[in-house]
């Protein structure tokens, strides 16, 4: 009605006035416009792309020219405009139009000079491709400039997860190997692989699912091994390429690394040089075993001398020096591959412990500083030979590992103050042997025959230290000022084994396969133990805490298994038949023992398509005891506890049943698996513990049905249009009975749930937030204890302006209400154009104070530590890549 | 007035700007899901017709279309013709491009589709200009080709009985025709890849030779033209009128 007085108030002057006035508001006007070459003539087919000067790149509206080169198109006269013209027969020309003050669009063409005569367009191949038992992910659809490393592009692929630890899993299954064209990369470390790999050498990544080296045997079984294989760039064939790398505060902390890799087609050399205090591992404890990994069917290599792990959270310093080397010779037939590495870590570890025994809830609080060295050296050369008829496997390893520590401890409890100083010197070399050939003796039948020698040499001596006497029960004493114990111990193993596998085909959906293994295990152990007096005569402690024992063992293992697996259906049933002399003897000792066992196993696995699969498996194994379990005399293995050995040990029994479930869906954008593990020890070795304040005596024994453990691990994630989610759900509940002065129930649950959640938005920060909780609980008859832990990491990464990318983390971490851990990490990086070179600033730790406090529970002991960390560093980082 | 008006006729037609916008462009074929039906229970019921349709998924891999273009106007055709007598080349070549010719008209923005329907001859006229929903927001770069989505607007396959067709193509301005595989034309560039359900046409390359100028046929027909629309509304008619003829009342 308003408007209604409003109008009629106005005179007719002002009413047209207002009209053209809100005519004007609208400012929507329809324009034509016309299209002319330079010779005036009329333009058709044009393609005119209008946007609005100020935001040029944001097209608003595309038009063709018709057949009078003619066009009309509605614009907002408030704004000035550019029409890009396109047309094949003329330049592509901008042209700036202001409704204000032109009323006429006329865009005019001037004629290309070279005409096209042929334009080829190559498509991208879909990012995801499955076919049988390979997952292809073209990476040119995921890699994204600020990617340096595999890693990095690792892990933006659906269904691949990285631990912090370089273990690298898809669909929850362990990845075992890293392949480069198909050849193993530093014999398959996928660790080494992932922190060293230019991300933008590879062209396509392939998970190979039941993957096997040997081409013979590919149709006789079915590995359940998942290897990756990544195919390189064409360019990155031949040459040399890799990366250097320098970082450093200008005061206490830096990083020297450098990485070369050429990958030709009948050589590939490579080598990783790395030298810091920054507290960053080479090398990991699943690149080790990767390492012992052959790809023998017969035999595996258990033992390497790993070095120990190291973290920035753990230890007050640090220092990592690795140099590793990988070379390789194709022949027609056959490969030889050279590994070799070098690693020396040394370690200062700086900690305050409160431990509580939940048995008599005596409590000791410990000063603890620990220094450690250790140096690892190892060879491994193999030979590879392989015709459609034969193919043969030789390989040899060796290596030495000399571990040194020194620790010194002040400890504090109801039973006197102490302090106590630890030193340790050890050598351990290894050496082993595998020959192995795999032969095709029809169609229908392969034989794979070998021999494995195996050697160790351990030798240990350490010594304990104290200003008053300590396990005062186990052990003599003499009243003096200073107190010492000394153990020396020298261990020798040898092994060898000849086995052999007879793989045949029914057709080819049933297998059969009958193997037979021959072992023989021998062990001399030679320990010896004193009280390191200024009176020689008391120094020894007598033959019970001496003890010089063979452990002999005999194994003859026959096994039958039948594979089925046709269409969506795979099967594999069979048993062992464990027979086993094993006999030991030590001065006082001597057990002679037959053991026989049968060992029955199942695995069956549906798949519904190539995404749903459902597997279960049942397993019995049996364990024999090691020669350190029966060795019957008393061991000091610290300050405060002693160790004795079982004679009467027999064997344990172990039943294994698991049920998997996973479903891989790429185009409906989702993952899901679940695996579920029950295990039950039928007989199984425990403990009898005594306790005598903070001292424990333990010696091993025998239970029946004392342990039932299920473990559950869950994992689902969904891919959104501008972002991503998931959560892992882990359960673990375990009820044993253990033998702490009497028979104890003791009932464990573990739950740890981590959802996650991460934006994906072109051009914009891309966040994550991953929150988690980690409940322990822990019933010890009527007894139950809960420690949680909470926390959350929030992640922020962004490229921007070409050149430039800054992430920043923050870690939050919580025990119960304490605050436990808190940091803040953070990089800044510039590329230059031809991105070769990267600066950065790192932030590590930024806002930490130096302390970081844990809380663990076993059945037997609450123990809360906190310990000094590496601490604050930021660091000028320079890389090149080349 | 007659020679003012050939004087005129002519003097408008050298107005016009000859281009060498001529030549062609071949389209690959590609699933981009199985076109078989993949059901368990019928792949474990049905082997044989299972392994025939995974024949047929490896035959439509390996179809390629042509457009060849001249004077504003275009044909669409298969580049090999089959020799068809087995049922399975037979589905797979209709399943990508049905037993039609195409033709469309720039200028005037009109495809025709040829086609023997359950035994009539039809002339489906279709107007390009309102049959696309342009979203600039949504780009893809393929091979450095800056290219915007479309979504078709109608429904219906001609050549199937499914309700709802789900079609949407990526175009580049950079080559500015407005040309495409079947009757998909009409959008301000070059269609370079066309989503039609599960089968995917990507055009791999574009010439400006008279290579397939032997593939070019003017519409000449004397059959009515009918649009998109009543096809897809009296298609089953045209279907049970042929049966009725066929079983002969």
């Amino acid at each position: 009605m308003s408007f209604y007085f409003l109008l009629k108030g106005m005179k007719i002057t002002q009413l047209i006035f207002f009209f053209l006035f809100c005519n004007l508001c609208v400012a929507q006007t329809q324009y034509q416009g016309n299209v002319l070459s330079t010779n005036g003539e009329l333009v058709e087919g044009v393609v005119i792309s209008v946007s609005k000067s100020q935001t040029a790149n944001t097209i608003e509206q595309l038009l063709v020219s018709d057949h009078k080169g003619a066009f009309l198109v509605e614009l907002d006269t408030l704004y000035s405009y550019k029409f890009k013209t396109q047309h094949l027969s003329f330049n592509d020309s901008v042209f700036d139009f202001n409704p204000q003050k032109q009323n006429k669009i006329q865009l005019v063409l001037a004629p290309a000079k070279n005409s096209l005569k042929e334009i080829v367009i190559t498509h991208e191949r879909p990012k995801v491709k499955i076919k049988n038992d390979t997952t292809s992910f073209n990476i040119l659809k995921f890699i994204d400039p600020s990617d340096r490393k595999l890693k990095d592009l690792v892990e933006k692929l659906p269904g691949l997860t990285i631990q912090d630890d370089g273990v690298l899993y898809f669909k929850g299954k362990v990845v075992s190997k890293l392949l480069v064209e198909n050849q193993e990369f530093f014999g398959g470390s996928t660790k080494l692989g992932l922190d060293n790999i230019p991300a933008d050498a590879i062209e396509k990544l392939e998970i190979i699912a039941n993957y096997s080296k040997s081409k013979i045997l590919k149709n006789s079984r079915r590995t359940n091994d998942q290897v990756i294989n990544l195919i390189l760039k064409e360019d990155k064939k031949n040459i040399v390429f890799g990366n250097a790398e320098a970082a450093t505060d200008f005061n206490e902390f830096y990083k020297l690394h450098a990485a070369l890799f050429q990958f030709k087609k009948k050589q590939q050399n490579n080598a990783i040089l790395d030298v810091n205090n920054i507290a960053e591992n080479g090398i990991s404890i699943s690149d080790t075993s990767t390492f012992l990994n052959v790809n023998s069917t017969l035999f595996n290599v258990v033992d390497v001398p790993v070095n120990y792990m190291i973290n920035d959270t753990d230890f007050s310093e640090v220092k990592n020096q690795l140099a590793t080397v990988n070379l390789k010779r194709t022949k027609t037939n056959s490969t030889w591959d050279f590994l070799s590495y070098y690693n020396k870590v040394s370690t200062t570890e700086e900690e305050k412990e409160r431990l509580e025994n939940l048995e008599n809830f005596s409590v000791e609080n410990r000063f603890m500083l620990k220094e450690k060295t250790s140096d690892a050296l190892f060879f491994r050369l193999k030979n590879d030979m392989f015709t459609s008829k034969k193919e043969r496997l030789f390989s040899f390893h060796f290596s030495v590992k000399e571990p040194e520590m020194t620790e010194s401890i002040i400890s504090e409890s109801d039973f006197g103050n102490k302090n106590i100083n630890t030193s340790n010197d050890e050598t351990i070399i290894n050496s082993s042997v595998i020959f192995e050939e795999t032969k095709r003796i029809n169609k229908a039948s392969n034989l794979v025959y070998g021999g494995n020698l195996d050697y160790k040499k351990d030798k240990n001596d350490l010594n304990l230290s104290s200003d008053l006497i300590f396990l005062e029960d186990q052990i003599n004493w003499l009243n003096q000022d200073a107190y010492r114990v000394g153990h020396k111990e020298n261990v020798e193993k040898a092994k060898a084994i000849a086995a052999a596998q007879y793989y045949y085909t029914i057709n080819k959906h049933h297998v059969l396969l009958f193997s037979l293994s021959l072992g023989y295990d021998y062990e001399n152990a030679v320990n010896n133990q004193a009280q390191i007096l200024d009176d020689n005569s008391q120094n020894s402690f007598g033959d019970s805490f001496n003890s010089d024992a063979q452990l002999n063992t005999v194994k003859i293992v026959p096994q039958f298994s039948y594979s089925y697996f046709k269409n969506q259906w795979e099967a594999n049933f069979g048993a062992k038949l464990n027979m086993v002399d094993w006999r030991f003897k030590n001065a006082i000792t001597k057990n002679n023992n037959f053991i026989t066992a049968f060992n029955p196993f199942l695995y069956l696995q549906y798949a519904v398509n190539d995404k749903k699969r459902f597997s279960i498996s049942y397993n019995k194994q049996i364990n024999l005891p090691y020669r350190s379990q029966v060795d019957n005399y008393t061991q000091i293995s610290s300050y405060n506890s002693i160790f004795k050995g079982n004679i009467d040990l027999e064997k344990a029994i172990t039943h294994t049943f698991s049920l998997s479930y996973s479903d891989y869906n790429i185009p409906k954008k989702y993952s899901w698996y679940s695996n579920n593990t029950l295990e039950i020890n039928e007989k199984g070795f425990s403990s009898d513990y005594i306790f005598d304040g903070i001292n424990s005596f333990s010696t091993p024994i025998l239970i029946d049905n004392q342990r039932i453990n299920f473990s559950t691990r869950n994992s689902f994630f969904y891919l959104f249009k501008n972002f991503e989610t998931g959560v892992d759900v882990n359960l673990s509940k375990t009820k044993q009975n253990l033998i702490i002065n009497d028979l104890q129930e003791i009932i464990s649950d573990k739950l740890s749930v981590f959802p996650n959640i991460k934006t994906t938005f072109k051009n914009l920060p891309e966040l994550s937030f991953s929150p988690y909780l980690k409940v322990y609980q822990q019933k010890n008859n009527d007894i139950k204890s809960v420690t949680r832990n909470i926390g959350y990491k929030f992640k922020i990464q962004h490229s921007f302006l070409k050149q430039y990318y800054a992430n920043m983390s923050y870690i939050h971490s919580k025990f119960e209400s304490q605050k436990a851990f808190n940091t803040l990490d953070f990089e800044l990086r510039f590329t230059n154009k031809i991105k070769s070179l990267d600066f950065s600033v790192v932030g590590t730790n930024v806002f930490s104070s130096k302390v970081n406090l844990n809380i663990y529970q076993s059945p037997l002991s609450l123990i809360e530590t906190s310990k000094i960390t590496l601490g604050r560093r930021i660091l000028l980082k320079l890389n090149y890549n080349f | 007035m007659k020679k003012l008006l050939i004087l005129l006729v002519f003097v408008s037609q050298l107005a016009f700007c000859q281009t060498n916008t001529d030549g062609f462009v071949i389209y690959k074929v590609s699933l981009t899901e199985g076109y078989g039906y993949y059901d368990e229970e019928y792949i474990r019921d049905y082997p044989d017709i299972y392994a025939e349709s995974l024949k047929t998924d490896s035959l439509i891999n390996g179809i390629e279309l042509g457009v060849v273009f001249k004077n504003h106007k275009s044909n669409s055709f298969r580049l090999k013709e089959y020799q068809v007598g087995a049922n399975k080349e037979f589905s797979a070549l209709n399943k990508v491009s049905g037993q039609a010719d195409y033709y469309y008209n720039a200028q005037t923005k009109t495809s025709n589709i040829l086609v023997k329907y359950w035994l009539q001859d039809l002339n489906i006229e279709i107007k390009t200009t309102d049959n696309w929903d342009i979203d600039l927001s949504k780009t893809k770069i393929i091979d450095g080709y800056k290219c915007y989505y479309a979504q078709y607007k109608p429904s219906g396959l001609w050549w199937e009985f499914s309700e709802k067709e789900d079609a949407n193509a990526w175009f580049t301005t950079q080559i500015p025709l407005s040309y495409g595989p079947l009757h998909y034309n009409g959008l301000p560039g070059l269609i370079i890849e066309l989503n039609v359900e599960n089968v995917r046409y990507t055009a791999e390359k574009i010439g400006f030779t008279k290579t397939y100028d032997n593939r070019i046929k003017p519409l000449k027909t004397t059959i009515k033209p009918i649009t998109g629309a009543e096809f897809i509304k009296n298609r089953f008619d045209y279907r049970q009128q042929a049966k009725r003829i066929s079983i002969g009342n």
